[in-house]
Order: C-alpha cells, then sequence, then structure tokens
C-alpha cells in the first residue's frame, strides 16, 4: 500500500518535474522582446522606424568622448566631412587622432576609421525590410501603402549611410541582410564602390514610388526621409558618380516641388537655420531635442574655447570671408555663425553670432543637417559646368547664394566671375568657392574637394593640393600632397578592429 | 583477515575521499587570473619566422653579431630590406652570397637601418629627416613619391617602404624595397662633384671654406661645428646675373683688395652667407624663422613658407619688401657625411643697412589685424585673447590680452588710438600675467636705446625688461608711480632722468592728468646682435594688486640719433614734430 503511494507519488512527481523541463529550458528574456514576439502590428513598425531614426543621434555625448572605441554618427560625419578638408585647425585639446588626420597620417587604428555608427543603422534597417512586409498578414488595419512608406524610410537612411561610406572608404562591404543572431554573422569582402553605388540607386529607385511627401508636421518632414531627402540623396549620388543629366533632373524634382527655398537672410537667418532648426529650406535633419541622450557631439568637438578641441583654421575670417575694408558693417552672413574670430573659434553649434556666450553640454542640441535646398541648387549648379552648354545657368546658382547671404566681394581675397562659362573647371572653382561658405562646418567640404579632385584623376588633382597646401602643417605639406597623387589615398583605410575580425576584409592598398 | 579488511576499507575510504574530492572541487572551481602574455615577437625572431622575406636580412644580422641585440629588450626602429632587396644588392656589388661581404661593410650597412632609443611610426615621415639618427650617426630622411599611380613613402628616396608599422616585442619594423645605403663624400665633395655647382665650388675653395666643410662629422674633432647646411647656387643663377667666371663673382661682392681669406672681405662674408653650422632638411630650416649662418659679423637668412615655396630672406625693412630667393625644393636636401646641401634659385646675400628706428605698435598684432572691424576702428574693442599669439606670449593660460582702440572722444592719447589691454598685471593668482614675450619686427643690428611706452596703471606693480633674454639696465619700479607730473620740464630734462612724452596730449598741470600719464621709459641700451626678429619681455616686479594694466608701444632707436624726434605720435596715427 505504502509502496503504491510511494510509486504514484513517485510517477506524478516525475511527471511534473519532466513537465516542468520544457519550460524551465525555454527562457524568454526578461527586458526584451524577441522578434517571433515583434513584428506582429502597425505600431511596432512605426516604433521600429522611428527606432531607425533614433539610431542616427544614438550615443552619448561628452565632452571627453575619445575614449569611446565608436564616436557617435554626427560626430563621426562632421570629422570626415571637415578634418581632411582646410577649415579646421587644431585647438589645444585636439586629440592625436584627430591631429594625424588633419595631417593625412591616417592609420586604421585611427578612431575615426570607424564605421560602426553607420553599419549598426544599416542592419538596424535591414532588419526592418526583411521582417516588416510579413506584417501584413497579421494587422489587417496595416495598409499596403502604409508599409511601402516605411520600406521606403528604411531604404532611403540605408542608402544615405551606403553614400557616405562610399564617399569615405570607396569599397566598402555591401549588407543587405540582417544580422540578428551568431548564424547571420558572415564575413564580407569588400564590395567594389560601382556595385555599391548601383545598390543605392536601385533602393532609391524603389523607395521614390512610394515615400510621403509629407507627414502632415514640418518637424517629422525634416526629421523623417521625404520623397524629397530620397531625390537629394539620388542627387549627391548622381553627382558623386558624374551622371549629370541625371543629378539635375533629380535635382529639378525638388526645385519644381516648390517646398522649399531659400530663407532669406536678415538678422533671423541664424535662429531660423541653426538654433531652431527643421526650417523651410532644410531637407532633411539629424533632431537632437536636448534631452540627455540627445545632445549632439559638437560642444565635445567645438566648444568650450579657448580650449577647444577643433577650431577655425586662421584664414577662414579674413581669407575665406573677407572683410569689406570701406564698410566693416557690410559683412556676409554667414561669417559670424561659422566662427568667433576673437576666440578663432568655430561658432556655427556652440555659440551665437557676434557674442561670446557658449552653449554648454547640457543645451548643445543644435541639429546637424544632412542636406538642405541651397545644396541641392549647388549640386545643379555644379552637373550644369560639366554637362555642357549650361555654365551660365550654374553662375547664375552661385550668384542666387551670393545674393542671399550678402557675399563680400574684396579684388585679390575674392574669386573673380569667371570669365568664360564654358571653362567647366573655372566655373567649378567658383562654385566650390561659395558652397564653401555656404556650408563651412557643416560636414561637405571634404567630399566637395575629393569629388572634383578625383574627377578625370589625376588631372584636377590641384582643386584639393591648392586648398590644402596653404593649411598642412609644413613638415608635412610636401608628403601629403605627394600622397593625394594616389587615388586610394584619398579614401580612409579600412577599420583595424575589423580587419582583423573579417579575413575576406583587405585593406585599402594606400595604407600598407 | 583483518589486514585484507583494512585493506579493502582503506580501499573505500580512497575511494570515496577520491569520489569527495572529485565531486566538490568540480562544484566550486577555483579561478586561477590568467596571466596574459605576449605573443608579440621581438625583431630578430620576427625576421627568423619570417625567412620568406628576411632571410638574408638575418644573415647579415647574425654574421654581424647583432642579432642579439635586436632580439634584446629596447626600443628600435628598423627598416628591413627584404630578400629581393638584399639580392639587389649582392647584386650590385657582384656577390652571390652575403658570406663573401665585408664584416665591417655588412655592419656598417645594419647601423644605417637600425634607430636606437626610438620608435618611430609611419606617422612621423615628415618631409625630410627623421627624428633620431641611425645607429651609423647619419639620419635618414622620409618622402611620398608617386610612381605615376600609387603613393608610397621612400626612405633617403632610396628605398620603397613596402610595409608599414609592424610592431614587434623590442620596436617597430618597416620594410624595404631596397637596401640603404650612407652617404660617403662630405658637402664639399657633393658640391664639388655637380658639375652645376662649378663657380659656387670655385668660390668656396677660394675663400677657404671648402675646407671647413669637407670634414666627416664622425671625425671632425670640433663636435659643436661638425654639420653644415650650405644653400648652393648654380652656374645658370649665377650666369642670369651676367657672372659666368669665380673672377667676376669676387669683383662683385669684395670690397677688399686683400686676400679673399680676409673675415672683413666682401666676398668673404657672401660665401659665409651661405652656409649655416647646423643639419637642417628644409623641414627643420622651416621649424625656426631665422637661422644663423657662418658670417663673423652674425647675419642671419631668414625663411617663410609661401604656400609649397620656401622664400628665403623675404624680410620687411623699413617698410620696404624684399622679395628674396626661393628654394629649389626637388633638388635639395642632398645628404652627405656632414650636413646638407640645398639649391636656390637666386642669388643670397647679405643687406647691409644702418641700424634704423623701428616704431612698433605692440597692439598691431597679426591677430588683431585680421579683425578687421575693430581693429584701429574707433571705440571698438576686440574679445579677450588667451596665449598664445603668433608674435605674444605670456606665463598664465588664465590670464588674457584685449586690444582696444578708443573711441575719439575718451580723452587718452594712444598711437593710433590703441593699446594692448592685460586682465591684470602681477595680481590674483588665477589670471595675473607675471611675463610676456613678444617677438619684434625685424631689427637692424647696431646699438639701440629701448623706449616703452604706457599709461600710467593702478597697480603698484613694476615691469623689468629683458631683451632676448638679457636683462636691461632700467626697470620700471611701479607702474602707479612712475610717471612724470612736472609739465614745466624740457624735453632735454625729461630724457637726462630717463623719461619722454610721446603723445600730443594737451599740457596741464592738473596732477594726475592724462598728459601726464601717457609716458615713455627709457628701458635701457642694447646692442641687437643680428639683422633679425628678437624677444622682447617685460615682467613683473614688485608688490601685488590687482589690476588692469595697459601697454602702447616701444621704440627702438638709435643710440647716437636724436631721442626725441619725431616727436608726437597721433592718435590717428601719423607722426612729426
Amino acid at each position: 500500500m505504502h509502496k503504491k503511494v510511494i510509486y504514484k507519488s513517485v510517477l506524478v512527481l516525475t511527471l511534473v518535474l519532466s513537465c516542468s523541463c520544457n519550460k524551465y529550458l525555454t527562457l524568454y528574456p526578461q527586458d526584451g522582446t524577441t522578434r517571433q514576439a515583434y513584428w506582429q502590428n502597425k505600431e511596432q513598425l512605426q516604433s521600429a522606424i522611428i527606432g531607425i531614426y533614433s539610431s542616427l543621434i544614438q550615443g552619448t555625448a561628452s565632452t571627453s568622448n575619445k575614449a569611446s572605441s565608436s564616436p557617435e554618427m554626427a560626430e563621426t560625419l562632421f570629422i570626415w566631412g571637415e578634418l581632411r578638408a582646410d577649415n579646421v585647425s587644431a585647438g589645444s585639446n585636439a586629440t592625436a587622432d584627430e591631429v594625424n588626420l588633419m595631417n593625412e597620417n591616417i592609420l586604421s587604428t585611427n578612431v575615426y576609421a570607424n564605421w560602426t555608427s553607420l553599419y549598426r543603422t544599416i542592419n538596424y534597417c535591414n532588419n526592418f525590410l526583411k521582417y516588416a512586409p510579413d506584417v501584413l498578414s497579421l494587422d489587417p488595419t496595416l495598409t499596403k501603402a502604409k508599409l511601402d512608406s516605411y520600406m521606403a524610410e528604411a531604404l532611403g537612411v540605408r542608402a544615405l549611410m551606403y553614400l557616405y561610406l562610399v564617399k569615405t572608404f570607396g569599397d566598402v562591404p555591401l549588407k543587405l541582410t540582417p544580422t540578428a543572431t551568431d548564424n547571420d554573422l558572415v564575413l564580407l569582402a569588400k564590395s567594389p564602390q560601382k556595385d555599391v553605388v548601383t545598390q543605392i540607386l536601385a533602393d532609391l529607385k524603389t523607395a521614390e514610388g512610394t515615400a510621403l511627401r509629407t507627414y502632415g508636421d514640418q518637424a517629422s518632414d525634416k526629421g523623417r526621409i521625404t520623397l524629397y531627402t530620397i531625390y537629394a540623396i539620388e542627387a549627391d549620388t548622381y553627382l558623386w558618380t558624374y551622371d549629370y543629366a541625371n543629378c539635375i533632373a533629380a535635382c529639378d524634382k525638388i526645385i519644381g516641388s516648390n517646398n522649399f527655398g531659400l530663407i532669406s537672410g536678415n538678422s533671423s537667418f541664424f535662429n531660423t537655420m541653426y538654433a531652431n532648426g527643421n526650417c523651410n529650406e532644410s531637407i532633411f535633419e539629424f533632431q537632437y531635442d536636448g534631452s540627455t541622450t540627445q545632445v549632439n557631439p559638437f560642444y565635445g568637438l567645438t566648444g568650450g574655447a579657448p580650449a577647444a578641441q577643433l577650431i577655425a583654421q586662421a584664414n577662414v575670417i579674413g581669407g575665406l570671408f573677407p572683410v569689406d575694408p570701406n564698410d566693416d558693417k557690410n559683412v556676409d552672413i554667414r561669417s559670424s555663425i561659422a566662427v568667433n574670430s576673437g576666440l578663432q573659434a568655430i561658432w556655427k553649434y556652440v555659440g551665437t553670432p557676434n557674442s561670446s556666450a557658449q552653449l554648454t553640454t547640457t543645451t548643445s542640441y543644435r541639429h546637424w543637417i544632412v542636406y538642405r535646398y541651397a545644396e541641392i541648387l549647388f549640386m545643379k549648379a555644379e552637373a550644369c559646368a560639366w554637362i555642357g552648354g549650361r555654365g551660365t545657368e550654374a553662375l547664375q546658382i552661385v550668384l542666387q547664394i551670393k545674393a542671399r547671404a550678402n557675399s563680400i566681394y574684396v579684388q585679390g581675397l575674392s574669386l573673380d566671375y569667371p570669365t568664360d562659362p564654358t571653362d567647366a573647371l573655372a566655373v567649378t572653382n567658383y562654385i566650390l568657392d561659395e558652397k564653401n561658405r555656404e556650408f563651412i562646418y557643416e560636414g561637405k567640404r571634404w567630399y566637395d574637394l575629393l569629388r572634383n579632385a578625383k574627377r578625370n584623376f589625376p588631372n584636377n588633382i590641384s582643386i584639393l593640393t591648392n586648398a590644402l597646401a596653404l593649411v598642412l602643417q609644413p613638415a608635412f605639406q610636401q608628403t601629403t600632397l605627394a600622397k593625394f597623387r594616389d587615388v586610394n589615398a584619398l579614401y580612409m583605410p579600412i577599420p583595424n578592429s575589423d580587419i582583423l575580425l573579417d579575413p575576406n576584409l583587405v585593406q585599402n592598398p594606400f595604407y600598407k | 583477515m583483518k589486514k585484507s579488511l583494512t585493506k579493502s576499507s582503506l580501499i573505500w575510504v580512497i575511494a570515496l575521499s577520491c569520489a569527495i574530492t572529485a565531486f566538490f572541487p568540480g562544484c566550486k572551481k577555483t579561478e586561477y587570473p590568467l596571466v596574459p602574455i605576449n605573443q608579440t615577437l621581438n625583431i630578430t625572431s620576427y625576421l627568423e619566422a619570417n625567412p620568406s622575406q628576411f632571410s638574408l636580412f638575418d644573415q647579415i644580422l647574425q654574421r654581424t653579431g647583432y642579432d642579439g641585440f635586436l632580439n634584446a629588450y629596447g626600443a628600435y626602429t628598423v627598416f628591413a630590406p627584404n630578400n629581393d632587396a638584399v639580392n639587389l644588392y649582392l647584386k650590385s656589388r657582384g656577390k652571390t652570397s652575403v658570406n663573401d661581404i665585408n664584416v665591417d661593410t655588412l655592419k656598417d650597412l645594419v647601423r644605417f637601418h637600425v634607430i636606437l632609443g626610438d620608435t618611430i611610426t609611419s606617422t612621423y615621415f615628415v618631409d625630410g629627416k627623421l627624428r633620431s639618427p641611425t645607429f651609423l650617426g647619419q639620419y635618414l630622411t622620409s618622402s611620398v613619391i608617386n610612381d605615376g599611380s600609387t603613393s608610397s613613402y621612400y626612405i633617403n628616396k632610396q628605398a620603397k617602404v613596402l610595409q608599414t608599422n609592424i610592431i614587434l616585442g623590442n620596436g617597430i619594423m618597416h620594410v624595404i624595397d631596397h637596401v640603404l645605403s650612407p652617404a660617403t663624400q662630405t658637402l664639399a665633395q657633393v658640391i664639388d662633384a655637380n658639375p652645376k655647382y662649378k663657380i659656387f665650388s670655385a668660390a668656396l675653395k677660394a675663400t677657404g671654406f671648402y675646407d671647413t666643410i669637407n670634414v666627416a662629422a664622425n671625425v671632425n674633432t670640433n663636435k659643436a661645428r661638425n654639420y653644415f647646411t650650405v644653400f648652393a647656387q648654380t652656374d645658370s643663377v649665377y650666369a642670369t646675373m651676367g657672372i659666368t667666371t669665380l673672377a667676376q663673382l669676387q669683383a662683385k661682392y669684395a670690397t677688399t683688395t686683400n686676400s679673399l681669406r680676409n673675415p672683413a672681405d666682401g666676398f668673404y662674408l657672401y660665401m659665409s652667407y651661405h652656409i649655416m653650422p647646423e643639419n637642417s632638411y628644409l623641414t627643420d630650416i622651416l621649424s625656426k624663422p631665422s637661422h644663423a649662418t657662418l658670417s663673423p659679423n652674425q647675419d642671419v637668412i631668414t625663411d617663410v613658407l609661401q604656400v609649397q615655396n620656401i622664400q628665403l630672406d623675404y624680410d620687411l625693412i623699413n617698410g620696404v619688401q624684399y622679395p628674396g630667393v626661393s628654394v629649389d625644393r626637388p633638388n635639395s636636401n642632398v645628404p652627405s657625411t656632414n650636413g646638407v646641401l640645398h639649391r636656390i634659385l637666386g642669388d643670397l646675400y647679405i643687406k647691409i643697412f644702418p641700424p634704423t628706428r623701428v616704431d612698433w605698435d605692440l597692439a598691431d598684432q597679426p591677430e588683431f589685424r585680421k579683425l578687421t572691424s575693430v581693429f584701429r576702428r574707433a571705440g571698438q574693442s576686440s574679445t579677450a585673447l588667451t596665449s598664445p599669439l603668433t608674435n605674444m606670449s605670456w606665463n598664465n593660460s588664465a590670464g588674457t590680452v584685449q586690444y582696444i582702440c578708443q573711441s575719439t572722444t575718451s580723452g587718452t592719447y594712444y598711437w593710433w588710438n590703441d593699446c594692448i589691454s592685460l586682465s591684470s598685471w602681477r595680481s590674483t593668482p588665477t589670471s595675473q600675467i607675471n611675463d610676456m614675450t613678444f617677438t619684434t619686427p625685424t631689427i637692424i643690428k647696431g646699438k639701440y636705446k629701448i623706449w616703452f611706452m604706457y599709461q600710467r596703471g593702478s597697480a603698484n606693480s613694476g615691469v623689468q625688461f629683458f631683451f632676448d633674454g638679457a636683462p636691461m639696465q632700467n626697470v620700471i619700479p611701479n607702474l602707479n608711480t612712475a610717471y612724470y607730473a612736472t609739465p614745466a620740464d624740457s624735453g632735454p630734462v625729461m630724457e637726462s632722468k630717463g623719461f619722454k612724452r610721446y603723445t600730443e596730449a594737451p599740457s596741464s598741470l592738473t596732477f594726475n592728468n592724462i598728459y601726464n600719464t601717457n609716458i615713455g621709459f627709457l628701458a635701457g641700451v642694447v646692442t641687437v646682435p643680428t639683422t633679425d626678429h628678437h624677444t622682447f619681455k617685460i615682467v613683473a616686479i614688485g608688490s601685488a594688486v590687482a589690476a588692469v594694466q595697459v601697454f602702447d608701444m616701444v621704440q627702438f632707436i638709435p643710440y647716437d640719433q636724436d631721442q626725441e624726434s619725431p616727436r608726437y605720435f597721433r592718435r590717428d596715427g601719423s607722426i612729426g614734430n
């Protein structure tokens, strides 16, 4: 009897235990969502898309973010776009890696030879592009049009990321599938630049069909990918590959939409464009909002003058922005936005024009403007200069920008109006000179120099070398200019950490 | 029986304890910290581990006995020629094996490929000599050369760097494609061997400088002067001056009929002005604004970088801009056993001027000039700047200097209406400026009186003056009390007391009127040794009271000239009596 009871209880116990085994071994994370539980309804899609935009400003900004091995994206884009060019000098707190970038002494271990933040966002996009379409069958309230517009946003962000990568590194690994588990890890080789560009353009063409023109409010229209952002990335990509007809076509779609315009160059120009952000001229911005995790990295880079990491190159004021010798009140509105001449500080992100007041670590949250209407005009101008027969049109665009900003002409210091509008190189120099003033410290300069230097390489390399000869340290001037005669030297080295992890990744041959 | 029982129980006990020990320690595994072992090889081991690339260089090391120290603790930079490079070297000498070459030759060879005590990564490959000399004593140079498509680092313009920055346990290694060969000729021999320098070489011989620069540095007994830098002029440069023979060159510059080796003769001075007692590649030239030459009169060569062009003696003297000569960069940086040879594209000669007065507005600094909406615009002032400026620096990074251009109605009387205003001159410790160093404009060599123009301050501290680091005769003991309140005194009387007036401030008998407080103070007499920029330093002395202090200008007036004329330095910048 007792035995029976014992047997029964043992049996029951065994059953109970063996049942619980199953459950015991299948553990779901307590603090996260699994893929199976996610991707169920349209609200989650919305969250995922906003998550992609959040990843653009992900990272904790601090005054010493150099210690982190992967700088946040806006910092990376600023450094890539400005340090190798001619408008930034090393301040008293500059790091060795920053100085090495300025002197073109770039090793693959440089903290800015790092693409982590971009590939992270690409992975978010890849996840979205793979799993979002399944939601259509799970959530009947999700329309195909809504899904497609989300897809267009993810494609647009991914294209933008790859465009930056291509412009900075040349050939890069092209990853179009999500990395969600260890099984998804693949050891990719580099794809040739032109294949990546083909993919960028294909994605943009797809997105063009379904991207929204507006989300109904200004903040979303400037902070999310719209159809016009897609066109802007397209124009940028076409110009990068010297496809002028398509570049002009893409620019004309934005210009013809009449949704954008140059804001007026009056006393509120600075506030409207930079301090407040999301103005009518803007097309796409990284929207920092000032909450603790959403301050931008620029205080760390350019703030704290006179002890800043990066300061304005000495010739920016007086050279690039000449001062009217007859009337010092007659000023280019962009000059005091760009630089505080007393402190020689880069002022666009941390300062206020004609004031020595600076933002602080917690109040530094001006937006990072990726594209604005003025750049579309410049892209069109450059394409017009080279397509043949439209040089005058290109110059008209430059004059339009000059007039808005009250660009100062000083004989001997300023570039003269090209006498021959069919001389593409002269027109281009005139465009670049003005574009430098308009977009100073907005992460454009290096790519502008690079794009023009590698056109018919090495015939036009002087565009780059002339700009840099003045600002390079004398000890490195000749070596650096000789380096630029190698087209591979124009691109950054593949990050050393990735070379170590991925045997299929081959270093750029210049960085041997 | 009992024994076996004991045995079996013993076995049980052992088995049990084994089981227990096997079980329990397994539960609680003792974690020993991992001691990281550096797997990085040292230099010789690395060469041995890569015989396909470095077996021959490794053989050389073994034959010379240098393999030992390159595998020991240290910090070395090694330029390792790969096997192809060594084979090329052997072939050029008609040898088939490393063993066929003299050990001493090989020792020199290795010593020229190794830098001791310094690890130089490619980020320090400047446009000239590497920062430390080789074990052999000669410096290596680095450059970047483009071969049509690819750009690479070159060492000594002899060998291409195939792989950079191999970080090893005791140093850093770069792989090169040719064996480096040290210079074997002296500077004199290098110049003599070049048919383009016929006249220059003959002139060196005629003046005796040929022998001076014909001694290899390592055998020179005068260790303080064993390296030289020569700026040589080609015959074609002389041809453009209408000079085709040594006699014509001599006729152009000689000032006496005495021996050519007379140090007072113009021709001797001319040649001495082409030689500098230093080992300076072009980047080293650019690192300093002026360089002493062998000229017995201490004449200096100045240099400036104009975009990519190096211009020598581009000087602004007495308001005249002298163009100077440019350096032929591709044909310069030629190494030798005792220095470097550069080529210049024009005639480099000593400019001879009598001592000339310099009226130096301290507020005329490049940083302030750039502020065109402020600079010399009445009523404007700059933001406070911190040290250093291009031509000004001070000891305290918290101390600031502001440029002030007074309004026309301010009642002050500065030259050009402007002055520099110091946040505090020897006051509260946080922002006090205790000393300030200025780089002067070019001053022609000679004997000068130096006048220091300032406004009476409210601080009780004073000023001591230094010229080129040497203290001057007079000090202002107290900027608050050192002013001149006796309007009746004539100029010569004031001058005898070490003061002078220099402004147009209206005469007044009122104590502490502006007339009396803007004053020039005789800092002393100096002999300016070279026609060059010099340093002028002011150091705070005396008690400490927090106050702003304002300085206006400095005058260098030849000591034998009238110290009071021109009398007025006006607010509109004009000067007159």
